[in-house]
């Protein structure tokens, strides 16, 4: 017994050091990108010759050369596109294909829900399907349908495989299914229509799923890389994440304007987060109990 | 009876939309991509004639699709064991906090999920740069010399992808196992506790069992996401230097996609295989858990 103890508090302090570790391992890259966009090129250019702190910290916290350089485009890699045009082009995919995303993942998910049909079982395991092949290799493909539709460099293309998620069916339908079918029957005795029901009765249940949908969404939209990569080849029509690449190619890298692109890309994000941050945690959490 | 059949067709009236979608943006390509995988395709000229195994014998023969078979290989049994122990190790450990410190940890943990690949491959390239990046300063300054060269070495670049990996990849382990967690009854950790049971039988008899549907989850979705790993290699290593890091999808899109359509999609369609067989292993799997 006395030697458990003692075990047991070795362990405990074993696991508490490996948190604060861990805390390290998570926060570093943040800390980093926010001191590196602050610095200037002779800084980063020197460090060999300082010492730790200097390597680490800015000379100077007032130093927004950088964050200016991104923003409006005359940091030399980005040939004169401002990287707001950047975020201008990923709000707007990311907001128009959260608008269809939403529309096809609540009715869909009120149907499987709440409604019997022929054909009902085949349906919903070819959307489970959706789920387990990667968007990655439905893209190649999709490249081909896309061009055929002349919509190569478009908002419209590069919105497409984001007007529906499967996640967002599922999501969506098991909290429906928590929805107790006499609400329904109730509004039907009323008289009231299946689309009345849908909008004035069901959806006003379930805003918590939905506000977990829409954060996960516009994280996942935002940071999608892969699909706008292949389509997207017009300067102009480039994402954050497309831009942010700008950076990675050259053989000589600006690390204190990269910083400053990543900070200015997250920053979206985070106001998205601030808002959602409790949803999206319990959605993820949830996300593997119904898995 | 009438009632009966109008609520069928208003119920498949609501699917219809995401049906439609699904058939057209998704349904369809997957169908081409079979298609093309057999066949010689022109995208400029719109011309398809069929070409039978032709683009899958081609494949196998090249060098460069077997090097980055092996690298994705080495990939995923590399990343696999490090990520699943790290999420497993650091979800139980927040779960043990209590009140403040476990609300403070489960942010924190969360916080890279909003990163994108693509940012964090490029933060970890500047922080893991031989010359200037913090990695090797700290470590000068803790008088480790040697100067390892990470994501630029040919031996140790795909080891040092890892870091990335994990970085993005952990929060959504971790939320999902600590979900499972969560929903282990206390009682049984009381009761263990009374009879004095070690911190690793508990994990190992009580916690890891009552958790295996989720992990089981974690761990198909890590496997998969290993398999096609992209993003944070395309941006941090580019598939280099000399094609230590060229995974498959590496591979795929920077040697196939742009010249050759056909070899393309018959890579694509195996790797649709293999990720097929991996979904099948694991429902299979939770299945049998469920029936004993």
């Amino acid at each position: 017994m006395v030697a458990n103890n003692v075990s047991d508090k070795l362990f405990r302090i074993m696991e508490w050091v490996l948190l604060v570790l861990f805390l390290i391992f998570i926060m570093i890259p943040f800390i980093m990108i926010v001191l590196t966009s602050f610095k200037t090129p002779l800084e980063i250019t020197d460090i060999p010759n300082r010492t730790l702190f200097h390597r680490i910290f800015p000379d100077s916290f007032l130093n927004f050369r950088n964050l200016k350089d991104v923003f409006w485009g005359t940091a030399s890699q980005l040939n004169g596109i401002p990287f707001y045009r950047f975020i201008i082009n990923s709000l707007i995919v990311t907001f128009f294909s959260l608008i269809p995303a939403l529309f096809l993942g609540l009715t869909s998910g009120f149907g499987f829900a709440k409604y019997d049909f022929p054909g009902k079982g085949i349906i919903f395991y070819m959307f489970l399907g959706l789920i387990m092949v990667p968007m990655e290799m439905i893209s190649i493909p999709l490249y081909m349908v896309v061009n055929k539709l002349h919509l190569t460099n478009t908002y419209v293309g590069m919105m497409i495989p984001g007007c529906m998620s499967a996640f967002g069916t599922f999501l969506l339908k098991e909290s429906i299914e928590n929805i107790p079918d006499s609400y329904m029957e109730a509004g039907r005795i009323d008289g009231a229509s299946e689309l009345w029901i849908f909008f004035h009765i069901i959806i006003p249940l379930i805003t918590g799923p939905i506000v977990t949908f829409i954060v996960i969404k516009c994280t996942w939209s935002w940071n999608e890389f892969f699909w706008p990569m292949l389509i997207v080849s017009t300067e102009k029509m480039k994402t954050v994440t497309l831009g942010m690449s700008k950076f990675s190619n050259d053989l000589f890298r600006e690390y204190s304007q990269i910083c400053a692109a990543v900070l200015l890309s997250i920053i979206p994000l985070l106001l998205v987060f601030i808002f959602g941050n409790k949803h999206v945690k319990v959605g993820l959490m949830s996300s593997g109990i119904k898995g | 009876m009438k009632a009966n059949n109008k609520l069928k067709l208003t119920g498949f009236m609501f699917i219809f939309p995401s049906l439609i979608f699904f058939l057209v943006f998704f349904f369809y390509p997957l169908l081409l991509c079979f298609v093309n995988s057999v066949s010689k395709t022109n995208l400029l000229l719109g011309t398809r004639e069929f070409v039978g195994a032709k683009n899958f014998v081609n494949l196998f023969q090249r060098d460069a699709f077997k090097s980055s078979v092996i690298i994705t290989l080495r990939f995923v049994a590399m990343s696999l064991p490090v990520i699943m122990v790290f999420d497993l190790f650091f979800a139980n450990a927040i779960s043990r906090l209590n009140g403040r410190a476990n609300r403070f940890f489960t942010t924190v943990s969360f916080l890279p999920f909003m990163v994108s690949m693509v940012c964090a491959g490029i933060v970890w390239d500047w922080l893991l740069d031989p010359n200037l990046g913090l990695v090797n300063s700290f470590l000068h300054f803790i008088g480790v010399g040697g100067k390892p060269l990470w994501l630029r070495g040919p031996k140790s670049a795909l080891p040092s992808t890892l870091f990335i990996t994990i970085w993005v990849r952990a929060p959504f382990g971790i939320m999902i196992l600590l979900g499972g967690m969560q929903n282990v009854p206390k009682e049984l950790y009381e009761v263990a506790d009374l009879d004095g049971v070690g911190p690793f039988r508990r994990f190992f008899s009580i916690t890891l069992p009552l958790i295996n549907s989720q992990l089981l989850l974690v761990f198909t979705l890590e496997t998969i996401f290993a398999f096609r790993a992209f993003d944070q290699i395309y941006t941090s290593t580019g598939g280099g230097p000399g094609g230590a890091t060229r995974t498959l999808m590496i591979y795929l899109i920077k040697d196939l996609f742009v010249n050759n359509y056909g070899i393309a999609s018959a890579l694509t369609v195996l790797m649709l295989l293999v990720m097929f067989i991996v979904s099948f292993i694991q429902q299979m799997t939770v299945r049998r858990k469920v029936e004993y």
